[in-house]
């Protein structure tokens, strides 16, 4: 009985996401010729191109800054750890206007980060630097608390051991907390970039060109109507999907050979 | 211990670790001797451990191996190895790959280290097992490997974090054996930790006692356990009867206790009055059944009630109710002993010489 309530209330979920799916794909697949004219587009691919890659960057930046952070508070013992979770998890909370408000204010050419990077040649307003800006912004805490969770249960033993045998404290680190860890980071790394490609208000205020799916498709419900919305929405919906079917099979290897603790 | 003849020199070491604390360590060890720290649980043994091996800063204090002092030195320059109780081998590596792991990381061109790896786990029984992953091997088997990964790197100190408390008796005695062998060759400094006093019987050329973060005693293991030198390392090896009591008396080499057993004749002069802790080891207590007092000058002798025998491999324990529970250990060869049974009303029996009394509680 539990078993059956338990079915009978996730299929209510998964329902919704195929109904709300399906609202977007029936139409795009009985009229194809509409949707084929829509994706030959160069605005509709360049727009593509800039979503995805912004999104590759931004996992690529907190591949770089988020395990090292990720590290400090799964192993850390310091008093401000709880200070600093709390900060790394505010995007959770905000609303997106609010953090593109914040971004907006820090990487204008006239913010207090925009201004000197400015000078120097780096320009976040109406740039690919803004939006990548923005979605490392709010997909932070994503990546940072899962990574931080997968590194809390690989025992610290193991890295203690490590070092008694030779290892630096780096090589430890990179030799068995980090491939032990790789299911979190990998899962990490696609719930941020998941979470970048989809942003819209953030980026939508220090960057509205270039242009993101998000904001096309925006633009083109404003100026277009429904119907050209929809068909952008449904190609994002079928390379999302490719997308995350890729990163279940990748993330089912990886997990295999790594996630033996 | 001459300062020459020193491998692991811990000079008034003193460790914090949230609310426990290590204090005042002060300890020699030769190279090549066996050392077994004993101790309760929450004792320290570990804390002691990881701070030899660098895991852990001391607050102050002096750490020095083969003469040289290892305070700021980390854990990958101190020539130390530790092995865990769980053994911690690496769950995504291969034993092969985990024994060679050290080496890897000790930079030794791989073309010189193979004939050791092939030697090592050869020597150890593990050969067939190179390929596995430690998830798949039993207890023993992971003990094995995790030896062989640290006799890889050519350790001048090996740390034991009781290492056969996990495995099953047969497992643990092959590893006892193998602890033996490398004992007996004296190239290595091992520290042990264990709970079990046969590990230290076993192994240990010599014994540390750890209570509360402090060495309560050090010495031979018998002598530890024969000689208790306080009442916390007298409960740590499991004496039966220790009781408290006020020095009432004292007369020529002797004096009497007031306890809670009535009036105890120890073998020591102390000032009346000064209260002291004693233990009687139980296989010093005799018991007689008899109707009347025996006849047994010199002697301690307590009236008791049988409350329950139980009977070991080699002895029969007699849990005694008198003034204050006794326990008395007979050998199971004694045929007049073992006919008694709870209930019956008996008279314990032991020489003052035989108890122990302990300073310093």
């Amino acid at each position: 009985m539990f078993l059956f309530l338990s079915w009978c209330a996730g299929g209510l979920l998964v329902a919704l996401i195929i109904l709300a799916a399906a609202t977007v794909a029936v139409p795009e697949i009985l009229n194809p010729g509409h949707l084929l004219s829509v994706a030959q587009e160069a605005g509709v691919i360049d727009s593509i191109v800039v979503t995805f890659a912004a999104g590759f960057v931004a996992v690529l930046i907190l591949l770089l800054f988020g395990t090292p952070l990720a590290y400090l508070l799964a192993r850390g013992r310091s008093r401000w750890n709880g200070l600093v979770e709390s900060v790394i998890d505010l995007p959770l909370a905000l609303p997106h206007t609010v953090a593109g408000l914040m971004i907006y204010l820090l990487f204008m050419i006239r913010g207090p980060v925009g201004m000197p990077l400015s000078e120097i040649g780096i320009i976040f307003e109406e740039a690919f630097a803004g939006i990548v800006v923005a979605m490392v912004f709010v997909s932070t805490p994503y990546y940072v608390n899962a990574v931080r969770e997968g590194i809390t249960q690989v025992p610290e033993r193991l890295e203690y051991v490590a070092r008694t045998l030779g290892a630096s404290r780096f090589r430890a680190v990179q030799t068995i907390t980090l491939p032990l860890s790789m299911r979190s980071i990998l899962s990490g790394a696609f719930l941020a970039w998941g979470r970048a490609i989809g942003e819209f208000a953030a980026v939508v205020m220090i960057a509205y060109f270039p242009m993101v799916v998000s904001t096309l498709i925006y633009h083109r419900f404003t100026t277009g109507g429904l119907a050209e919305s929809r068909s952008i929405a449904f190609i994002m919906l079928v390379a999302c999907l490719l997308v995350f079917l890729c990163f279940r099979l990748v993330s089912h290897g990886w997990g295999k050979r790594h996630d033996r603790t | 211990m001459d300062g020459g003849n020193v491998m692991i020199e811990l000079e008034d070491l003193c460790v914090t670790i949230d609310d426990f604390r290590l204090e005042k360590i002060t300890l020699s060890i030769a190279p090549g001797e066996y050392v077994v720290l004993l101790g309760p649980s929450g004792a320290g043994k570990t804390v002691l451990l990881e701070t030899i091996a660098g895991i852990r800063e001391p607050d102050h204090g002096k750490i020095s191996i083969n003469g040289k002092e290892m305070n700021d030195i980390p854990p990958e320059h101190r020539g130390v190895a530790l092995v865990y109780q769980d053994y911690s081998l690496f769950p995504h590596m291969t034993v092969g790959e985990n024994v060679e792991y050290g080496i890897k990381m000790h930079r030794i061109d791989p073309g010189t280290y193979q004939g050791r790896i092939e030697r090592l786990l050869s020597d150890l029984g593990i050969s067939s097992l190179r390929d596995r992953y430690p998830g798949s091997l039993s207890g023993g088997e992971q003990q094995r490997v995790a030896m062989a990964r640290v006799l890889a790197t050519r350790p001048s100190v090996l740390l034991l974090d009781e290492p056969f408390a996990s495995l099953d008796p047969q497992s643990r005695n092959e590893c006892i054996r193998m602890m033996q062998d490398l004992r007996d060759r004296r190239s290595i400094t091992i520290v042990q930790v264990s709970h079990f006093r046969d590990d230290a019987y076993a192994l240990a050329d010599r014994s540390v006692v750890l209570i509360s973060g402090r060495i309560a005693q050090t010495g031979r293991t018998d002598e530890i356990f024969r000689s208790p030198e306080s009442r916390n390392v007298a409960e740590f090896t499991g004496m039966e009867n220790i009781l408290s009591g006020v020095v009432l008396d004292s007369g020529s080499g002797h004096s009497y206790l007031s306890t809670g057993i009535g009036s105890v004749l120890i073998p020591v002069v102390f000032p009346r009055g000064l209260q002291l802790s004693i233990g009687i080891p139980a296989e010093c207590i005799t018991i007689v059944a008899s109707e009347s007092v025996p006849d047994a000058p010199g002697k301690n002798i307590l009236e008791c009630l049988v409350r329950r025998v139980m009977c070991g491999r080699d002895t029969i324990i007699f849990h005694l109710d008198g003034p204050v529970p006794l326990a008395s250990a007979i050998q199971r060869s004694d045929e007049t002993a073992a006919k008694i049974q709870p209930g019956n009303r008996v008279f314990a029996l032991f020489h003052p010489s035989d108890v122990l009394v302990f300073s310093g509680d």
